[in-house]
C-alpha cells in the first residue's frame, strides 16, 4: 500500500498550498555518540553484483564521503557450504567478481571484523520479467511532471517484492521506488515511480531514463520500507528508528541476495 | 460480578440517613429563550441548597414551613421568592437574563465547573460567552482551542487536532456531544474542530476524579451540550468571516412547549481556488451542520432528539478525469427521554447513534479503487438520579454499547491492477453498570463515591491470532458470528472529597480508575483522518489508568479571582506503541504483530488564577509536568520522555471591555518543545545516507511561544437586530514555531547533511461580521 504514502504527500501540498509555510536549515546540537558498523551487502544474479561495503556511522555534521573499514573477513556461502572468501579491493569494499547467485537459494554472509562476528540470510526471489517501461506526463495543479511507469506481470500465489532505482540522465532520483503484491497478488502491475519534484531536477522531454527492476525477498523488502517510514529523515514518522535490518550481531545495514533488470527509455 | 453489585449498593447505601420532609422541585429554564438553566443554586432560606442538574432539575428537601427560596445562577438576575410549603410541591423556575455588562454580573459559585464546596476535583467548565472574545485562527471561535489554554489540557501544536490532558494521549480523550461519542473531533486535518460554537451551550472538562457516570478513555472527559433552541421567539444568527460562513436559526415550534435548532457552517477557501486556473478542479472544504428538536410532554416528559452531521472534502485533480479525494465525517444521533417520577427521582434514557468514517478514492494511471474505513456505535443509556434528601444524591445506571468497526476495504474498480480486499470487520459489546453517591457530610466535608463495573466482550465472526515473541503469527484462530471470543471485566472505583478550610478556601482530593477499550492507531507525528480506531483483542489489552490528584482552591477579593492549585500522579498500563518499522496497512488483520505493549507515568502540578468579572478578564494557567512511558523494545526497555512531554506549559488569556463599542483581547502561549527523537548520526547504504537512532525522544523540538489579539467592535445593539465585527491577528509577532523538523541531503552539496526547521502560520490576520435578529 505504498500508494497511501504518495497520496499522503498530496495531502501535505495541499495543505502547505493552503498556509504560509517557512523552511529555515537550522543548526542542531546533537550529541555524539559510539560508532557503529554498518554493512552494506549485495549478491545478485549477475557477474560483478558482489559487493559488500563496510563502513562506520559518521557524526551529523560529518560530510557523507564513503569511509571504509579493512581488515574483515567476508564470506557467502549457501546451505553451510563455502562459496567465497571475498577480496578487498579498495578500503571497505569486498568484492568477488565472479560470484553470482541462484534463484530460491538462500545465501549466508559473514563478516568478521576485530574478533566479532556478523552474519545474515537473504533468499534471491525468482526472477520476474521486467516487460516494459514508459514515461508520460501528468498534471498536478496545472503544473506538468513526468514520470516513468513500470510494467510487469505478477504471478500468482507467491509473495512478490520488487525495488525500482531511477537514473535520469545518469543521476540517481532520490527515493527508494519499493512495491508489494499484498493487495494485487496476481495482477498486472503498472506502476508509476512518482518522486519529490522539489529535490531534483524533474525530468524533461529527451532525458534517457534509466530503470533498474530489483526482485527482493520480504526482508529486504522491510529493510526499505522501515527506511522510508522511520529513517530517511523526512517528517510525519510518529517514531523514527533504524530500519529493520536482517543482519544479526551489533551491526547496522543489509544483505540482499536480489536480481536484477535495466531497461532504458527516452522521455516524450 | 454479582458479589460487585450487592457491595456497591451497600457502599451506596450506607450513608443514608431518612428524615421526614417534603421535598420541592422542577425545572429551571431561561425566560428568554426557555433553554434549561444548568447548575443553577436553589437555596431555601440560604440554609438548605442544592443546584440544578444538566437538563435544569433541582430538588430540594425541605421542612415545612415558610421559605424565601432564592435561585442564582451566573449571567441571570437572582429571583427571591417566598413560600409557604406544606407538602411536596413542583416549582418550575423562569429566570430572567442579568445586565450585558459583565461588571454587574452577580457572582454565584458554578457548580457543573470549579466550585469550592463540591467533592469535583480537576474539572474545568466553559462557558460559550467566556470564550467570545479569544482571538483565534482565521475568527473562527473554538471550545477545542480554548480548552486547550487551560492547565493540563496540552495542544498537540500547528496543524495538529490532538489534544494531550495530563500525560494522556490524544485517543485518550472521551468526547461527548450530547452524549454522543465524537471519534474525530477535527477539521480540515486539525486547524478546526467539529464543534460550532454557535450550536453550543457549554463544555466541561474532567482531567481526573471522572464521575461514575463516564467511561471508556483514560484521560479526559468533554462533556458538550448543544442548545435546545429558543421555545420563545424566533432567532436568527450568523457570521460571515474569511473562510467560512454559519448560519443559526433556533425558534418555537410550539411556544414553551417545543422548539428546534439548525446550525450550520460552510468554509469556503475553495470557492477561491476556483477562481485560479491552476486549482480549479481541486478541492478543499468542511461542512457542518447541528440539528435538534425538543418537546415538553407535559409536567413529566420532555424529549430531545440532536444530531451532528459534519464531512470534509479533499480533492485533486490530475487532469483527463483522474485524480484523487478524500473525504471523512463524523454524524451522531442522540434521541433522549427525560422522566420526572417525582421530586426526588428524575430519570433520563438515551439512545445514541454514532459514527465516523472516511473514503479515499484514486484514479491515477492503472489504478482505480476506493478505501472506506467506518466505526459505529450503538448506545443505550438509562440513568436515574436520586435526590434522597438534601445530604445525598445517587445516581445510577446501565449502559450498553455496541461497536462495529470496518478497519479497512479496499474496491477496485477496474480489477485488473488491484485485488477487492476488506479487512476483518471487529465487533464488541460493552456492558456497564455504574452508581454515585454524593454525600454531603457535613458543611465543610462533601465526598462523591461510588463505582462502574463494565464488561467489554469480544464478538465474532473473525480470526484471531496469537503471536510468537518476535510478533509473528504462530496461531489462527477462528469464530463464527456471534460467538463470545473474549470478555474483559473492568471495575473502576471512583472517589472524591471537598474539605472547606473557611469560606474562601477548601482542599480536595480524589481518586479515580479508567479503562478504555477502543485505541487510535496512529503511524505519523500528526493527526490523520485516516488514523485507524481498533477495539482490545485478545491480544490488544484494555488500557487502564489510575490517578491521584490533590487540589487547594481558594477565592479572592470577593469571589472576583479564584485560584486553584491541583497536583496528580497518574499510572497507565497496556499503552500501546508500534514496533519499530511497523507497516499498519500490511498484514492488518493481525495487527498485533506490529505493536507493543508497556506502561506509562505522569504527574504534575497545575496553577489556575482566574478572574471572572471586571472589565479585565481571563486567566493565567501554568502547569509543571513529566510524562514517561516503558516499553519493552523501545528505547533498549528503559523509560522514555512520551512525545507530549513538556516541562512547562504557560497561557495567558486576557479580554478587556473599553467600551461599550469595543473589546479587545489578547492571548499568549509558551510551552517547552515535545520531545523527539533526533539522529545521532548517519551512514550511506546504497548510495543514501541512511540516519542512525538511539535513544527515543532524548531531544526537544524548539520551545514554542505565541501571541494572538483581537478585537471586537459592536455595531448595532438592538433588540430586534444585532450586529458585531470582529478582528484578530493570530501569531501576532510571527514567531516561526517548528511544525517538524526534518533531516536531508544539502540540494547545493550532496556531500552535507542539515537540519530544517518548517514552521507554518506567520500573522494570520481575519476580520469576521456577526449578526443576529
Amino acid at each position: 500500500m505504498k500508494f497511501i504514502k504518495s497520496y499522503h504527500y498530496l495531502i501535505a501540498a495541499l495543505l502547505v498550498l493552503s498556509t504560509v509555510s517557512c523552511q529555515k536549515v537550522i543548526n542542531v546540537n546533537l550529541k555524539e555518540t559510539d560508532k557503529k558498523l554498518v554493512i552494506d551487502a549485495v549478491l545478485t544474479d549477475q557477474k560483478g553484483g558482489c559487493v559488500v561495503k563496510l563502513s562506520q556511522t559518521k557524526e551529523f555534521y560529518d560530510d557523507n564521503s564513503f569511509t571504509g573499514i579493512s581488515g574483515a573477513q567476508v564470506t557467502i556461502s549457501s546451505n553451510g557450504q563455502l562459496l567465497s572468501t571475498l577480496h578487498e579491493t579498495s578500503q571497505g569494499v569486498y568484492v568477488d567478481s565472479d560470484l553470482k547467485g541462484n534463484y530460491g537459494k538462500a545465501y549466508e554472509l559473514s563478516v568478521v571484523l576485530n574478533g566479532k562476528s556478523y552474519t545474515a540470510v537473504s533468499t534471491m526471489p525468482y526472477l520476474v520479467p521486467f516487460d516494459s517501461a514508459y514515461a508520460e506526463t501528468q498534471s498536478f495543479f496545472g503544473n506538468n511532471y513526468t514520470f516513468a511507469t513500470v510494467m510487469l506481470q505478477d504471478p500468482v500465489d507467491t509473495q512478490n517484492n520488487y525495488r525500482c532505482i531511477q537514473y535520469v540522465n545518469g543521476k540517481r532520483t532520490k527515493g527508494n521506488f519499493i512495491l508489494d503484491d499484498d493487495y494485487s497478488d496476481g495482477k498486472r502491475f503498472e506502476s508509476t515511480l512518482y518522486f519529490d519534484q522539489n529535490d531534483v531536477d524533474s525530468i524533461k522531454s529527451g532525458d534517457e531514463i534509466r530503470i533498474d527492476l530489483l526482485g527482493i525477498d520480504r526482508p529486504t523488502y522491510q529493510y526499505w520500507f522501515s527506511f522510508e517510514q522511520s529513517a530517511s529523515g523526512g517528517q510525519g514518522s510518529a517514531a523514527p528508528a533504524n530500519p529493520v535490518s536482517n543482519i544479526k550481531g551489533d551491526a547496522l545495514g543489509y544483505f540482499s541476495a536480489q536480481n536484477t533488470q535495466t531497461k532504458i527509455i527516452i522521455a516524450p | 460480578m454479582k458479589k460487585y453489585i450487592s457491595g456497591l449498593l451497600l457502599l451506596v447505601s450506607a450513608s443514608i440517613t431518612y428524615a421526614q420532609k417534603v421535598t420541592i422541585g422542577g425545572i429551571i429554564k431561561s425566560k428568554s429563550d426557555g433553554e434549561t438553566v444548568i447548575g443553577a443554586t436553589v437555596k431555601a432560606d440560604s440554609t438548605a441548597g442544592t443546584v440544578s442538574n444538566e437538563y435544569g432539575f433541582y430538588s430540594l428537601n425541605v421542612p415545612s414551613g415558610t421559605y424565601v427560596l432564592e435561585i442564582s445562577s451566573v449571567g441571570m438576575e437572582t429571583i427571591k421568592m417566598p413560600l409557604t410549603i406544606t407538602k411536596d410541591t413542583t416549582i418550575n423556575i423562569k429566570m430572567e437574563d442579568g445586565s450585558s455588562s459583565l461588571q454587574e454580573v452577580v457572582i454565584t459559585e458554578s457548580t457543573g465547573g470549579r466550585s469550592l464546596k463540591s467533592a469535583q476535583t480537576s474539572v474545568e467548565k466553559l462557558s460559550m460567552k467566556e470564550i467570545e472574545h479569544i482571538p483565534v485562527l482565521f475568527g473562527e471561535k473554538d471550545v477545542m482551542k480554548a480548552i486547550q489554554l487551560l492547565p493540563g489540557i496540552k495542544s498537540a501544536g500547528d496543524g495538529n487536532a490532538g489534544m494531550f490532558v495530563r500525560g494522556g494521549a490524544a485517543d485518550q480523550n472521551l468526547i461527548l456531544l450530547d452524549e454522543a461519542p465524537v471519534y474525530n473531533a477535527s477539521h480540515l486535518l486539525g486547524f478546526f474542530s467539529t464543534f460550532n460554537s454557535d450550536a453550543l451551550k457549554d463544555i466541561t472538562v474532567y482531567k481526573g476524579g471522572m464521575p461514575a457516570r463516564y467511561g471508556g478513555r483514560l484521560s479526559s472527559v468533554l462533556d458538550i451540550k448543544m442548545n435546545d433552541g429558543n421555545n420563545q421567539d424566533f432567532d436568527v444568527s450568523g457570521g460571515v468571516g474569511l473562510i467560512s460562513a454559519k448560519l443559526n436559526v433556533e425558534g418555537p415550534i410550539q411556544k414553551d412547549k417545543s422548539s428546534f435548532l439548525i446550525t450550520g457552517r460552510r468554509t469556503y477557501a475553495d470557492m477561491f481556488l476556483k477562481l485560479s486556473n491552476e486549482y480549479k478542479d481541486n478541492s478543499l472544504y468542511f461542512y457542518d451542520l447541528n440539528a435538534k428538536v425538543n418537546y415538553i410532554l407535559g409536567d413529566k416528559d420532555r424529549l430531545y432528539l440532536s444530531g451532528y452531521f459534519g464531512k470534509d472534502k479533499l480533492g485533486a485533480s490530475f487532469g483527463d478525469g483522474e485524480g484523487f479525494g478524500l473525504d471523512w465525517g463524523n454524524a451522531t444521533g442522540t434521541l433522549r427521554w427525560n422522566h420526572i417520577f417525582n421530586n426526588n427521582l428524575f430519570s433520563n434514557t438515551s439512545l445514541i447513534f454514532s459514527n465516523y468514517n472516511y473514503n479515499i478514492s484514486i484514479k491515477s494511471g492503472a489504478y482505480d479503487f476506493d478505501i472506506k474505513s467506518r466505526i459505529q456505535d450503538l448506545n443505550f443509556k438509562e440513568e436515574i438520579q436520586w435526590y434522597l434528601n438534601n445530604n445525598n444524591t445517587i445516581k445510577f445506571g446501565y449502559n450498553l454499547i455496541h461497536h462495529d468497526i470496518k478497519p479497512g476495504e479496499v474496491k477496485s474498480n477496474d480489477l485488473t491492477s488491484l485485488n477487492s480486499t476488506a479487512l476483518e470487520s471487529r465487533y464488541a459489546l460493552e456492558n456497564v453498570i455504574y452508581a454515585s453517591n454524593a454525600w454531603k457530610v457535613s458543611n465543610k466535608l462533601n465526598v462523591e463515591y461510588g463505582a462502574r463495573l463494565g464488561t467489554f466482550t469480544i464478538l465474532g465472526p473473525g480470526d484471531y491470532y496469537g503471536l510468537d515473541a518476535n510478533g509473528n503469527v504462530n496461531d489462527t484462530m477462528h469464530y463464527n458470528s456471534g460467538q463470545a471470543i473474549k470478555t474483559y471485566l473492568n471495575l473502576e472505583p471512583r472517589l472524591s472529597a471537598s474539605y472547606m478550610l473557611n469560606t474562601v478556601s477548601s482542599l480536595k482530593a480524589s481518586y479515580a480508575r479508567n479503562t478504555q477499550n477502543l485505541h487510535l492507531i496512529s503511524n505519523s507525528t500528526s493527526s490523520s483522518p485516516t488514523d485507524k480506531w481498533l477495539a482490545s483483542t485478545n491480544l490488544i489489552k484494555p488500557e487502564i489508568s489510575d490517578q491521584v490528584s490533590l487540589g487547594y482552591y481558594r477565592d479572592f477579593a470577593n469571589d472576583k479571582y479564584e485560584l486553584t492549585v491541583e497536583t496528580y500522579y497518574k499510572t497507565m498500563q497496556n499503552q500501546i506503541d508500534y514496533r519499530d518499522g511497523a507497516n499498519v496497512y500490511l498484514n492488518s488483520n493481525a495487527i498485533e504483530s506490529q505493536l507493543l505493549f508497556g506502561k506509562g507515568r505522569a504527574y504534575g502540578l497545575e496553577f489556575l488564577l482566574k478572574k471572572k468579572v471586571g472589565r479585565l478578564s481571563g486567566w493565567i494557567s501554568y502547569t509543571l509536568s513529566k510524562t514517561e512511558r516503558q516499553i519493552d523494545g523501545i528505547n533498549n526497555n528503559q523509560w522514555y520522555n512520551a512525545r507530549q512531554d513538556r516541562t512547562h506549559d504557560f497561557a495567558i488569556v486576557a479580554s478587556y471591555e473599553l467600551s461599550r463599542k469595543w473589546t479587545l483581547s489578547a492571548n499568549w502561549v509558551y510551552y517547552t518543545g515535545d520531545a523527539i527523537t533526533f539522529p545521532a548520526g548517519k551512514y550511506q547504504v546504497d548510495g543514501q545516507t541512511v540516519y542512525y537512532y538511539t535513544n527515543r525522544n532524548a531531544y526537544r523540538m524548539p520551545a514554542y511561544h505565541r501571541l494572538d489579539l483581537g478585537a471586537t467592535c459592536k455595531l448595532a445593539q438592538r433588540k430586534k437586530w444585532s450586529s458585531e465585527l470582529a478582528f484578530s491577528l493570530y501569531n501576532a509577532y510571527g514567531r516561526e514555531n517548528a511544525y517538524t523538523i526534518v533531516f536531508r541531503d544539502n540540494k547545493d552539496d550532496p556531500n552535507k547533511t542539515e537540519a530544517v526547521k518548517i514552521a507554518l502560520f506567520k500573522f494570520i490576520p481575519s476580520i469576521s461580521y456577526n449578526f443576529k435578529f
